[in-house]
């Protein structure tokens, strides 16, 4: 019971941690802290469950349509919003409008293409594994090594690979990135579509583990967010240890104070991390 | 008297020691002039004094006071300064920039702010548009419904330096102010340093062009590499064999 | 316009409107949903407009105006009016310590913070039975008696009205004061309001506090009209629609905000329109706003207003040098 608890406790962290190094990387690469990107998540569960509902409907074109249209909206979200709105508007407020406003429009794409009702996602594999006297399901091991190995690949597309190592660079400093001549347009669509590219496999990694409906966004995006301020900026690993640290968090208020405790118990959690410590728990250290 | 008085002011960042041990003092109604190559920790400087940036040693006194805090508070003691680049609200015109210095200096505490609020809210604050008015002609300035967005890099340092004399400074820093101003804004500017001397204001004038300073200044001091090499009056530093040679070199 | 003449104009066209919806009880509802958008997107544009700091927690500040006067009414009739200076207090102490939590942050964690504020408090209006009476809220609520006069529902509605264009005339006399200047600098350059000795984050919370005063106001009028509150008025939901106003009439005044409540309201005649495809719609004529016009729809009659005029100006020049 208590280890079953643990399991679950840990793949939450880990979709958690995965939305939180999806904010990671867009934060990174344009400095938009984008809370559209739980609506990204929630549009690729909805619409994987929607389409696996049916049972003759391939599981492969369901997820190519689910992650697509989470990258769509990742690239609609950079080259159709953002960097028009940077070449006009000085002040960061536009862009928050413009974020929530996507936001409220994908909810509302996701209610009128799938509907109001929550839908239950099929599992991508099926079938359970026996490890320690304890049954996990084969969908919960693989949410969770998918998990793993999307930081694992993001840290080492980071530190080595040609993108991932300007995008550092671009993220430090934009203008000095770009009287570098570094192609700073380029690394920031790459990253931005890396972003959709992860927040779609969240969605599918969430589908099937509870019902979503066009409204989950919004938790997504709060529990995304907490999770990368909790970790902080300071490596690509970060949202995952805050994503894990949420998780607990927020097993712990359910179980000790109540189910509708939760929201209380993360507005709490949010504000002392942003009065205490806002830079997170790791971070690199940036001149004043 | 001194107005502005620093002491062992040292700075470093990523290892690099941008300022080390930097003291020097501007009385009340003088002219000082720093002069230093780029990179040589001028503004490094007006930023730790204005409070934009932290120093890691040193002490800062202003009319015998220390000088601590943030920015605004720094202000309401009686700092003033322009920006290398110029900095202004884009979207506002010349008239709103300019009163900005006004609300600076009648906006310090939260009394004061809340009070501004309600009277903003009933329209019984009437701008002091003729203080504005009277600032930015002192200055050459005109046509003052223009979007600061849209006018030009020079007048854009005038309308700075006609918001700081609106917050009626004990000592005002210039960062370059001659740059990109014209020949009839660089006589308005002359003139109002002049006027502010009068008044007992100290000013700080930081500039690359050495003939600006030495025309202007009282006294002045030159800094290269993090540190003061040259200080004392206008004719003294212009005799002196290092600062000969490192102005000569610099130019 | 000049100042005078603008107060004049709104004046105006506040009691014709006062007039057009007394004539039928359909009207005055979609006339008291109009006063409350209009107070909602006000209390949003103040702090939005004038020092860029977007709070999403008006759903919360309405239902603090709303549940205060509920159970004020529920328990202590008497002290009605009491209700008012209580709600405007909370809200303002709750605003004021978001924006001080949020005050060194970027405007995107004011967003989440007040965002997550708004859910709490839809939650515990829900859960919290003993005091906000949870899913069924709690009913008829009072008049309140004012110095002796027990105000009927088309006087409610008038002062709602005039409430609308005070704090509008308010907020238009704010933007042009030493203080809206000195909010509207800090919000394109930090570093020069600063300098200049202007406390922006004291600024910043000042704004975000009276805008929440402003919501708890739109509360109270839904509360009083409808004599009853429920919890479902105040979700999340409704602060997506109030943020549609300001951007659709446009940031440059006040009553840019006042028009898109009334677009709002006469597009979908107080219909949920989240029903079916006018969510999506609202949110696409945001988002195009935003991105194609974001002087919204004041500002595109002043453009057009000017062009006219220059139109006709050019038009009266060749007849003349003829």
């Amino acid at each position: 019971m208590e280890l079953s608890l643990l399991v679950s406790c840990i793949e939450t962290g880990a979709f958690y941690g995965l939305v939180g190094l999806g904010y990671f990387l867009f934060l990174r690469a344009t400095g938009v802290v984008n809370f559209a990107m739980g609506a990204y998540v929630m549009f690729a569960g909805v619409a994987y469950a929607s389409f696996s509902e049916n049972p003759t409907t391939s599981l492969g074109l369901a997820i190519i349509c689910a992650v697509s249209a989470a990258v769509l909206f990742a690239w609609i979200t950079e080259d159709g919003i953002l960097r028009p709105m940077a070449l006009r508007v000085h002040d960061e407020f536009g862009a928050v409008m413009a974020i929530v406003a996507l936001m409220f429009v994908i909810e509302q794409l996701a209610s009128l293409a799938f509907g109001a009702r929550p839908l239950l996602g099929r599992e991508l594999i099926e079938g359970t594994a026996v490890i320690g006297g304890l049954a996990i399901d084969f969908q919960d091991l693989l949410a969770v090594a998918v998990t793993m190995a999307i930081f694992a690949v993001v840290a080492i597309w980071l530190k080595h690979g040609r993108y991932g190592r300007m995008l550092r660079a671009v993220g430090d400093n934009e203008h000095a990135a770009r009287s570098l001549g570094l192609p700073v347009r380029r690394v920031r669509l790459v990253a931005v579509l890396v972003t959709g590219l992860i927040c779609g496999v969240a969605g599918l990694l969430a589908a099937p583990q509870a019902a979503l409906s066009f409204q989950s966004h919004l938790s997504f995006a709060i529990l995304g967010f907490i999770a990368l301020v909790l970790g902080g900026v300071g490596t690509p690993w970060a949202p995952l240890v805050g994503g894990m640290l949420v998780s607990a968090i927020e097993s712990a208020s359910a179980r000790y104070i109540g189910g509708f405790a939760r929201d209380y118990v993360l507005l709490a959690l949010a504000l002392t991390v942003f009065s205490l410590r806002p830079e997170g728990l790791f971070t690199i250290r940036v001149r004043a | 008297m001194t107005a502005l008085r620093c002491t062992d002011i040292r700075k470093a960042y990523g290892g690099v020691d941008v300022l080390q041990g930097v003291g020097f003092a501007v009385s009340a109604g003088e002219i000082f002039g720093l002069c230093g190559a780029n990179g040589a920790g001028k503004t490094t400087l007006m930023d730790i004094i204005g409070g934009q940036q932290t120093h890691d040693t040193g002490v800062i006194e202003l009319d015998g006071r220390t000088l601590v805090g943030d920015v605004a508070s720094r202000a309401h003691a009686g700092l003033a300064r322009t920006f290398q680049r110029p900095q202004v609200a884009a979207d506002l015109t010349l008239r709103e920039n300019i009163a900005l210095g006004l609300a600076g200096a009648r906006l310090g505490s939260v009394g004061q702010l809340v009070r501004g609020f309600v009277a903003g809210m009933l329209a019984r604050t009437t701008v002091a548009i003729e203080l504005v008015e009277t600032a930015a002609t002192d200055l050459s300035l005109d046509r003052l419904d223009r979007r600061a967005g849209d006018v030009t890099f020079g007048e854009l340092r005038l309308v700075e330096l006609a918001r700081a004399l609106l917050q009626r400074p004990r000592l005002i820093m210039l960062d370059e102010p001659f740059s990109g101003v014209g020949d009839n804004g660089i006589e308005a500017i002359v003139e109002a340093l002049r006027r502010l001397r009068a008044r007992g204001c100290a000013i700080l004038l930081i500039d690359h062009n050495v003939d600006l300073l030495t025309a202007l200044a009282d006294r002045m001091a030159l800094l290269a590499q993090g540190e003061i090499v040259v200080t004392g009056t206008v004719a003294a530093c212009l005799a002196d064999e290092v600062f000969r040679r490192i102005y000569v070199g610099a130019v | 316009m000049s100042a005078a003449r603008e107060r004049a104009t709104t004046l105006a066209l506040s009691v014709g409107f006062l007039l057009y919806i007394e004539s039928s009880a359909y009207l005055q509802d979609l006339g008291t949903l109009v006063i409350v958008y209009a107070l909602l997107a006000l209390g949003m544009y103040l702090p939005l407009a004038l020092c860029g700091s977007l709070s999403l927690a008006y759903n919360a500040y309405a239902a603090i105006g709303a549940y205060v006067v509920a159970i004020f009414s529920r328990s202590a009739p008497d002290l009605l009016m009491l209700a008012v200076p209580v709600a405007i207090l909370i809200s303002m102490v709750t605003a004021a310590l978001l924006g001080f939590v949020t005050r060194r942050l970027s405007g995107f964690h004011l967003a989440v913070a007040t965002m997550m504020f708004g859910i709490a408090v839809h939650t515990w209006l829900l859960n919290t039975d003993a005091v906000t009476g949870g899913a069924t809220g709690i009913g008829d609520i009072q008049t309140p008696v004012v110095f002796g006069w027990t105000p009927d529902r088309s006087s409610l509605i008038g002062l709602g009205v005039m409430l609308v264009w005070l704090i509008a005339t308010a907020i238009a006399g704010l933007r042009g004061s030493l203080v809206g200047i000195a909010m509207r600098a800090q919000r394109e350059s930090e570093l020069a309001a600063a300098a200049s000795g202007v406390p922006t984050a004291a600024l910043r919370i000042l704004a975000l506090a009276a805008g929440s005063a402003i919501a708890t106001l739109a509360g109270m009028v839904l509360a009083l009209v409808n004599h009853f509150v429920l919890p479902d008025s105040f979700t999340i939901k409704l602060v997506f629609l109030v943020l549609f106003m300001p951007v659709l009439g446009g940031l440059a005044t006040p009553w840019g905000a006042v028009l898109g409540a009334l677009v709002v309201v006469a597009f979908t005649f107080g219909f949920d329109f989240f029903q079916g495809p006018g969510g999506l719609t609202f949110g696409l004529l945001t988002l195009g706003v935003l991105l194609v016009a974001p002087a919204g729809l004041l500002g595109g009659l002043a453009a057009l207003g000017l062009r006219l005029r220059r139109g006709f100006a050019a038009a009266r020049v060749p007849k003349g040098a003829r």
